[in-house]
């Protein structure tokens, strides 16, 4: 129901609504760098993983107007690199500000969230990744 | 000067007003203590998306495929609850034992071009939904203005959006296939296992678990969604006209303020564009005037009023335009805590007008304004729209502010209009109340319940307060 005062409230800036077409690029970097075209030392999400990915994380993570750091642009995530693995995975399980708790994925485990995390902040891979 | 800037310079002067001796504001945010703390390593908990419910189930099971969902439930110990997104506010999930994510059993299983209809995994997260239905030339003929939950989800609360030609989520289903914990697999619709299909079209998860679902829907179209602000007397007196006159209609009104905000949604026409864009914290800028103004003695309410009116007034329209699983949904950012009822629909004016007058003459610390939705009616048992249409009215509070004692004083305002509440939203009813709300069919309702879990191994504490154990 935000969106009402969002209307009313928020006149500057104004820019056509978000295409489907940013969060396809998106996918297929996702993809792509789970294929291994990404930097070596990055956690690779096996297919599952990639799966509940998708399906939860990208829905805020590729749409700059929901305030979440955006997947690909490493200035939105230098500060939450800074924190820590297991500061962010704290956060991430118990949800922070519009962070959702466990980023909607009620599937995933804390193994999963770990390469999930790993991934999208860019923090290195740990042995058990694949 | 824009209307953001207006309310920060207004902002400013309540601050002002603060520092010059005035006793602070009234509503003290609480910390935002984890419903459920986490250490890493240590068993994780669920929590919901509004973060007043948790667990931390013993066993829990995220199945890939049906067989793997059946063989699940087979297995299954104890009290057995599923998950999609984990948007409902009312403890639906929370189980101690095994919890069955269905975050896996998404995807679009077929679709048929003649009858413009698709069968969807009941995992599938309608943000996903729209782009998929798309691809094959269809979509839903409505859509709620958030799209995180799961199809499955939706279905069980009878989530819903507005317009008063259109039912709930769950009126659109035209077959389902329900897993049972015995291993079985239901397949019904209208002609086959018609008592449960009536049954689990809205079940809060009591049945079984949905695996599938057959949507009925419509040929992919394009809407434009009209916001204004108005005042919310006229609006109200002409309520009728004004659903009649567009596809989908509704109302934000304000607590504490004579301007509501409409959102009138048609189909598109060729020309329309967008003018203007979410601002998915507003809701904040709109709780800090409040927050400076609202506690400042004799004035404070009428302040906040005015400040409010004036920054809206005079404003042009905004628009969105595009396909309408673009346009129904908007990103919500911001937690809140929501109670819900849905009362007949030619009463839902005189009770949201006594809803807004007794939260100022109470002085009640809320400024999350209230949503207001017209729903048809439909002939599922357990639908709040049950033989009626009704009028759906929410009711919010951040998430990090008290909400119980107020939603308290609010409740019985919808019980004395013949309030039904929403399954997957807060509310008090147990099930002695909720059997007279539903005479016609609760008995059916718990005739099939019992029969296909008869041990009740699908009721956690929530569901034995709702349905009787």
């Amino acid at each position: 129901m935000n969106r009402l005062l969002s209307h009313t409230l928020s006149p500057s800036n104004w820019r056509p609504l978000p295409q489907w077409a940013v969060p396809r690029r998106i996918v297929l970097l996702c993809i792509a760098s789970a294929l291994g075209f990404s930097a070596p030392l990055t956690a690779q999400p096996d297919a599952r993983q990639m799966s509940l990915f998708v399906n939860n994380c990208l829905q805020c993570h590729t749409r700059p107007e929901t305030g979440a750091p955006v997947i690909g642009v490493a200035e939105d995530w230098k500060t939450i690199a800074s924190q820590g693995e297991e500061a962010i995975l704290v956060n991430v399980v118990q949800g922070i500000k519009g962070m959702p708790p466990l980023g909607y994925c009620s599937a995933c485990s804390e193994e999963d969230l770990r390469v999930m995390l790993r991934f999208i902040v860019g923090l290195p891979s740990k042995s058990g990744d694949k | 000067m824009d209307r953001r800037k207006f309310l920060q310079n207004s902002l400013a002067l309540g601050v002002a007003a603060a520092t010059a001796g005035m006793s602070g504001c009234r509503q003290q945010p609480l910390d935002l203590e984890p419903v459920a703390a986490f250490a890493p390593g240590e068993p994780m908990p669920w929590i919901n998306w509004a973060a007043n419910q948790s667990c931390t189930p013993e066993w829990r099971s995220a199945p890939a495929s049906v067989d793997e969902l059946t063989e699940a439930l087979k297995t299954a110990k104890g009290c057995v609850r599923a998950v999609g997104a984990g948007h409902s506010f009312s403890p639906v999930v929370p189980t101690d034992d095994t919890m069955i994510s269905m975050d896996l059993l998404s995807g679009l299983v077929r679709h048929d071009a003649e009858k413009q209809q698709a069968t969807l995994l009941a995992g599938t997260r309608m943000h996903a939904m729209g782009p998929m239905l798309h691809s094959v030339g269809q979509a839903l003929p409505n859509m709620p203005d958030m799209d995180y939950p799961s199809i499955g989800g939706a279905i069980a609360n009878s989530v819903h959006a507005t317009g008063t030609t259109f039912g709930s989520m769950s009126s659109y289903v035209k077959e389902l296939k329900l897993a049972t914990l015995s291993g079985d697999l239901i397949e019904c619709s209208e002609e086959k296992n018609p008592e449960i299909f009536k049954a689990a079209q809205t079940s809060i998860g009591s049945l079984g678990i949905v695996s599938e679902i057959t949507l009925q829907n419509q040929a992919a179209f394009n809407l434009t969604e009209v916001s204004s602000a108005e005042n919310l007397n006229d609006v109200l007196d002409n309520i009728e006209q004004r659903c009649n006159d567009h596809r989908h209609f509704e109302i934000f009104p304000i607590p504490y303020s004579e301007t509501c905000l409409t959102i009138a949604t048609d189909i598109a026409k060729l020309g329309d564009q967008s003018i203007g864009e979410d601002d998915p914290q507003a809701v904040n800028t709109v709780r800090r005037v409040f927050d400076a103004t609202s506690w400042i003695p004799l004035v404070g309410e009428s302040l906040y009023d005015k400040i409010l009116t004036t920054a809206l007034a005079g404003e042009s329209e905004t628009v969105r335009t595009g396909p309408s699983y673009q346009v129904f949904p908007h990103v919500r950012v911001v937690r809140f805590r929501e109670m819900e009822y849905t009362v007949p629909a030619d009463a839902g004016p005189a009770c949201v007008r006594e809803i807004l007058k007794t939260i100022k003459d109470k002085h009640l610390p809320m400024c999350f304004p209230l949503e207001y939705r017209y729903v048809k009616g439909d002939d599922i048992w357990l639908s709040m729209f049950e033989g009626q249409a009704g009028c759906s009215i929410s009711v919010h509070q951040f998430g990090d502010l008290e909400y119980k004692k107020l939603f308290a004083e609010i409740e019985p305002i919808f019980w004395k209009y013949g309030g039904r509440p929403h399954w997957g939203k807060i509310h008090t009813l147990d099930a002695s109340k909720l059997a007279k709300l539903y005479p016609k069919h609760w008995q059916d309702f718990h005739e099939v319940r019992r029969e296909l879990d008869p041990q009740g191994r699908l009721m956690n504490r929530h569901l034995k307060t709702i349905f009787g154990s």
